[in-house]
């Protein structure tokens, strides 16, 4: 069941709605969210009934597990941890990661490995990391006596549980202590549907109708002798537009439902292609799993303490671990290890000064023009289905194979014959001016309109509001007529693309 | 006061979706793209989304005009194949053929027209690929649309942005990928045009020719499951006493001639000799004479036409589809007398008692055409 499909938004939702608001009138708050995580864990097993008792085993046994935690001091407790550490990450590597582990060992020694993948259980990368982050909060002594079915609400609150945010317990759980006189606020509703029908909207219109232009090349490099340096950019921006309005289309329907309950979840988006370096760019490009891991793991490792040599051992470590966690495969730890060593350039460009001695307005266009280049070759990589497909593209993409254009281009512009450009019809998603006005029209809109939580701030404050830039605008939402237009007309749109059902790019994560 | 205000809110935005999604579905209900009503409140010239919207387009249409009479196969009879016809018993005449349609659909979408309509006549013009493993269904086939309505036809008819599209085109008289009359039928003006536009019939001859290199010969056979459907087809007709007429398509001779260097003449002729045998079988079951089976594949002044080098042929697209032209001189083999032809003859009737004779007559004229057009044979593709 996908946040933008019938059954959802008219079946799953509204039952959702009314069973929660039934459960509060006639046993109270507790009750309704007893309702909520019912129906969570229908969501989820609507996917696959199969993996139900897995996740509901996990969030018992790791309930048990922090309890006791809770209760326990000193070594023991560390123990506990660590055994808790191993079961939450040995189910995750388990199903998400044996496969790739025994196939490379075998290809290690010259063996061929004949197993065949797991099925993953959806959403297990996050409900892992919730857990662990629980067990980590009970273990530092910060749990006040969470109840099991604020804790089974807490893993499996639906708008999160698939595909995220990462959600901290501090961040969540004293929310659903709090007492509330109506069980659905004017507020929330305005709020959550606003932000709900910008994210399908993002999702719907804007990522799904570029979608069309990645597939054919990425899925079929192989087929052609080389992917024409058109294709290639027209493939490479399309992609790099459809994942932001994809996941961070998802994430502002996370955050819309979730206010509709009641309940405020962090931010995971804040214009990451607006970022002028790379450090900035993963403050706001999937926040919530860079503070985990900056948090659960960095930190740990030493961070920046332990000399400048640990630091960059460990800052490409962890994002070569963060390349892993999208999937088992070799294309996303190289992923993760071409954005670990961007970090350190960036580090070192800003130590150096470098920036900062060229005027404000070049130093700015160059900034971002850089960084904007390195994240989508990093995107041409994860989303390569291998290194000889990612390699093919790149070299289209700086001109390789050659530069072809349209026969018309040539006959209008002849001077491009002189430079080396060839005429060229067979496209394989090139589809001329007006699929280039597109994907510079969504391009603009990403790096210069205000985002969601900018445009809702007045009324939305995400758990880590305190960890977002301090970036405002003018276009501030309010429950005017003006806003009502604007909003229904984003979702009358979405609901007209509800015929195109395609799930979110960030599911398989 | 500030709780009103977000109150206020909702039932601006609910009021405004609403308001918005009607005006959505009045206009794709006045445009009718996929003609999912019998009329349209707008008059428009054409229906240019028919072609992307085929199946739903022609599942509605039988239902709106309730034939008596159909053509059914693929694009080779929806091109060639013409209602209009003055052979047809029975009236009206609705050209179901479906682009890209294998038995099972053609088995579907007659199932379809017998349920809605009373059918009376038929012919299904028959390709021996259609009959070899692998076909599958359209993406856009569905087969809860047989028979009934289906309301997702209708919400999607009505109220997406596919239909908005699709009304916008429609209004605008955009020219759409292909030009379909109401009669179901490829419109033969605009399917010239298409052939000119590609450079001239022999460079559509040579589009089609090369696909041939680029698929590699496989060990074919003809596939138990559509000799199943293929019965299916002569049980339903029976069932509702359809006067159903079998053709074999007439492809021209180049093709004939690349299904050969690909390794399929052998088998081409083992199915005729399987529809022959099936044919008969039906009729000794039912105790009720044979549906004529003529075929119209072979080498004749018409299959053999040359190929001009710019410009129109006179009876072919290309290799797989003639025009309407041929499709006259095949309907009037059907429906007048060809029981005086001989064996190899254009529209010779199939039986088994000188199919081995048409089979070798055909042979001796293949070899001829090969002895005569060895010039032209020569400039076709070699396949690996």
């Amino acid at each position: 069941m996908l946040f933008n499909s019938g059954i959802f938004l008219f079946a799953f939702l509204p039952l959702a709605m009314l069973g929660f608001a039934l459960a509060f009138r006639w046993r109270g708050l507790e009750a309704a969210w007893t309702w909520l995580a019912a129906a969570s864990v229908l969501f989820y097993g609507w996917w696959n009934p199969t993996h139900v008792p897995l996740l509901l085993g996990s969030v018992t046994l790791n309930y048990l597990l922090a309890r006791r935690l809770s209760r326990m001091q000193g070594q023991s407790s560390h123990w506990l941890l660590v055994a808790g550490v191993v079961i939450n990450l040995g189910l995750l590597g388990w199903f998400k990661y044996w496969h790739f582990f025994a196939s490379n060992v075998a290809a290690l020694f010259g063996q061929e490995w004949h197993g065949q993948p797991l099925e993953l259980p959806l959403g297990i990368s996050f409900f892992t990391f919730h857990q662990l982050t629980y067990l980590l909060h009970c273990r530092a002594g910060r749990d006040q006596g969470t109840s099991f079915r604020h804790y089974l609400l807490y893993v499996t609150f639906f708008p999160q549980l698939i595909a995220g945010p990462i959600v901290r317990p501090h961040e969540m759980l004293p929310q659903l202590r709090q007492r509330r006189e109506r069980v659905f606020p004017w507020s929330d509703l305005s709020v959550g549907f606003t932000l709900l029908s910008l994210g399908l909207f993002k999702k719907m219109v804007v990522a799904d109708s570029v979608a069309v232009w990645v597939s054919p090349v990425f899925d079929h490099v192989h087929e052609v002798s080389h992917v024409t340096f058109l294709d290639a950019w027209a493939a490479v921006m399309a992609y790099t537009l459809q994942l932001y309005f994809d996941f961070s289309g998802y994430s502002d329907m996370a955050l819309g439902l979730a206010r509709m309950f009641g309940v405020d979840l962090p931010a995971n988006f804040f214009s990451p292609y607006k970022s002028r370096s790379i450090v900035d760019f993963w403050r706001r490009w999937h926040i919530t799993l860079s503070s985990f891991l900056r948090d659960y793991l960095y930190f740990p490792l030493g961070g920046s303490r332990k000399g400048p040599v640990r630091r960059s051992v460990n800052l490409v470590l962890v994002m070569f671990i963060g390349g892993l966690w999208h999937g088992a495969g070799w294309t996303f730890a190289l992923w993760g290890l071409w954005h670990g060593v961007c970090l350190l350039v960036n580090h070192a460009s800003t130590q150096a000064g470098l920036m900062q001695r060229l005027p404000r307005l070049p130093g700015t266009v160059l900034s971002w023009s850089m960084t904007f280049l390195a994240v989508i070759l990093g995107w041409t990589l994860f989303r390569s289905p291998d290194f000889v497909t990612a390699s093919s593209l790149v070299q289209s993409l700086f001109g390789f194979h050659g530069f072809q254009v349209p026969p018309g281009w040539l006959q209008k512009l002849p001077f491009l014959s002189n430079l080396g450009v060839t005429a060229h019809a067979d496209w394989q998603v090139f589809g001329g001016p007006i699929q280039m006005m597109v994907l510079a029209g969504v391009l603009l809109a990403a790096i210069t309109l205000p985002n969601s939580l900018q445009i809702t701030r007045a009324f939305f404050t995400p758990s880590n509001q305190a960890g977002l830039p301090d970036e405002t605008t003018r276009w501030q939402w309010r429950p005017t007529s003006r806003w009502a237009l604007i909003i229904s007309a984003a979702l009358a749109l979405s609901l007209l693309h509800l015929g195109r059902i395609s799930e979110f790019l960030y599911f398989q994560f | 006061m500030e709780a009103a205000s977000h109150r206020r809110f909702i039932a601006q935005l609910t009021l405004g979706l609403v308001l918005l999604l009607t005006a959505v579905v009045l206009f794709n209900r006045a445009v009718n793209p996929y003609r999912l009503f019998a009329s349209d409140w707008v008059k428009t010239a054409d229906k240019p989304e028919t072609f992307t919207h085929l199946r739903l387009v022609k599942a509605m249409q039988v239902r709106h005009m309730k034939p008596q009479s159909i053509i059914l196969g693929s694009s080779r009879a929806e091109t060639g194949v013409a209602p209009a016809h003055p052979g047809w018993k029975f009236q009206p005449v609705y050209n179901l053929g479906l682009s890209d349609a294998g038995l099972y659909e053609m088995k579907r979408y007659f199932d379809h027209a017998c349920a809605v309509s009373e059918i009376r006549q038929a012919l299904l013009l028959l390709d021996f690929t259609a009959f070899l493993p692998g076909g599958k269904p359209a993406p856009d086939f569905r087969e809860q649309r047989i028979q009934k309505l289906y309301w997702e036809d209708y919400v999607l008819g009505l109220c997406s942005w596919d239909a908005m599209q699709g009304s916008l085109s429609t209004w605008s008289g955009m020219p759409g990928q292909k030009r379909y009359l109401t009669d179901g039928s490829r419109d033969p003006i605009a399917e010239d045009e298409r052939v000119r536009s590609k450079g001239g019939v022999r460079k559509a001859f040579e589009m089609v020719e090369g696909r041939f290199t680029r698929t590699a010969p496989e060990h074919m056979h003809i596939d138990e499951d559509m000799k199943k459907l293929f019965r299916e087809i002569m049980a339903t007709a029976r069932a509702h006493n359809v006067d159903l007429r079998l053709a074999v398509t007439p492809v021209h001779a180049r093709y004939l001639e690349m299904l050969d260097r690909a390794g399929s003449g052998a088998l081409l002729e083992e199915w005729k000799r399987v529809i022959t045998r099936m044919v008969e079988e039906e009729a000794a079951g039912s105790g009720k004479p044979a549906f004529p089976l003529l075929d119209f594949s072979g080498y004749n002044s018409f299959t053999t036409e040359a190929v001009p080098d710019t410009g129109l042929g006179l009876y072919y697209l290309e290799g797989s589809h003639f025009n309407k032209k041929l499709g006259d001189e095949l309907l009037n083999r059907l429906f007048g007398d060809s029981a005086t032809l001989k064996p190899g003859e254009f529209g010779l009737p199939l039986s088994s008692a000188q199919l081995e004779a048409h089979l070798a007559a055909i042979r001796e004229a293949r070899d001829q055409y090969r002895r005569e057009r060895a010039a032209e044979l020569a400039t076709l593709p070699a396949l690996q």
